[in-house]
């Protein structure tokens, strides 16, 4: 079954020019994402697997090969480790 | 007892206290006038001298009970209605009802999304604000008083309202060692300076979301919950939209107004 990830509830989160800010009030930790992690952000308001983020990603962005799906796989790895997204289901 | 009224940015507060000599202290900050009867205070308080012990830097324990957020840092105690219009204030001495009035009014300018208190001094050049913000001894009562002889809005909790039109820096009550002039008017920020002190005057611009960033330490804010704590990002967004932000390295002297008036 393939891990499709969420973000976690009741987070905080601005977006400032093409940045978005994200404020964890369970640790008062601050994590700032450029446009394309801000995108990705947006996405994972519902559950996605890292393939399908990719695929978006490839897609909006114009973006092709394999590092989309690595960079989007250590992307992902780095929300969980700060408590950003956790496994949906 | 004795009770008066003042004003604080856009709110009348009724102070009830049973000292006549803390009354008379406290109205050095927050100065009294006439009640216009037909006018409801937004805040009412009532205060007792007498509590707990001198204070000591102890971190604000927070608790929530029963429809009442309950603040106490050993030399103030504060009983709070959930939307902190109301509120029983318990304090040791004027500093401890220095303290315990910013941290209710602080709390009650989140909840409403009126604006911010911010750990920094302002001054007033040509009709703006010029607020400088940084930790303790960083400058900011420093360039306070080398901004003489400006207006001073604040020399250590700046107070800035996120109206719809955007951010006004009204004087504030809530001073170190300098009040608010008493002829300051509540005037738009030209810029948010973050100080540090250096051999050289020099001024770079900051981008706006690392702006955000740097000013989240500054916010003078006591959450009662994770719920409340996240107002204040918004605020932070409403405010960085509409006022530049700046790293001011500055020399022991008043020349960097040249630098950041021009």
């Amino acid at each position: 079954m393939t891990t499709q990830y969420v973000r976690e509830p009741g987070l905080e989160t601005v977006q400032v020019d093409e940045n978005w800010i994200i404020l964890n009030t369970d640790d008062y930790t601050v994590t700032k994402l450029n446009d394309v992690g801000g995108y990705c952000w947006g996405l994972l308001q519902v559950p996605y697997s890292l393939e399908a983020l990719a695929a978006k990603v490839r897609a909006d962005y114009d973006s092709a090969g394999e590092a989309v799906q690595e960079e989007l796989e250590r992307f992902l790895a780095e929300l969980t480790r700060l408590g950003l997204v956790r496994h949906a289901g | 007892m004795s009770t008066f009224h003042t004003q604080i940015g856009d709110h009348i507060l009724r102070i009830d206290c049973d000292s006549t000599e803390l009354a008379r202290s406290l109205q050095t900050n927050f100065h009294p006038f006439p009640a216009d009867p037909s006018q409801e205070p937004h805040i009412r308080l009532q205060i007792q001298e007498g509590y707990g012990s001198a204070f000591r830097n102890d971190p604000v324990k927070i608790v929530v009970e029963a429809g009442r957020i309950v603040y106490d840092r050993g030399d103030y105690r504060i009983e709070s209605s959930e939307d902190f219009r109301q509120a029983a204030l318990a304090v040791h001495d004027l500093l401890s009802a220095r303290h315990a009035l910013m941290t209710l009014y602080s709390a009650l300018i989140v909840r409403e999304g009126w604006g911010l208190l911010l750990h920094a001094s302002s001054v007033v050049e040509r009709g703006r604000a010029y607020v400088f913000a940084g930790r303790s001894g960083a400058g900011k009562s420093t360039v306070a008083r080398l901004s003489a002889p400006r207006a001073l809005l604040a020399d250590e909790a700046t107070l800035i309202k996120l109206g719809p039109s955007g951010a006004t820096v009204c004087p504030s009550p809530f001073h170190s060692e300098w009040p608010a002039s008493r002829d300051a008017a509540a005037c738009s920020p030209a810029g948010i300076y973050l100080l540090h002190q250096a051999v050289s005057d020099e001024r770079t611009g900051v981008e706006r979301s690392d702006g955000l960033l740097r000013l989240l330490e500054f916010v003078f804010y006591w959450p009662h919950s994770s719920a409340a704590a996240r107002h204040v990002l918004p605020l932070l967004k409403r405010l960085v939209d509409d006022v530049p932000i700046y790293e001011l390295y500055f020399r022991k002297n008043n020349a960097f107004w040249e630098l950041i008036s021009s």
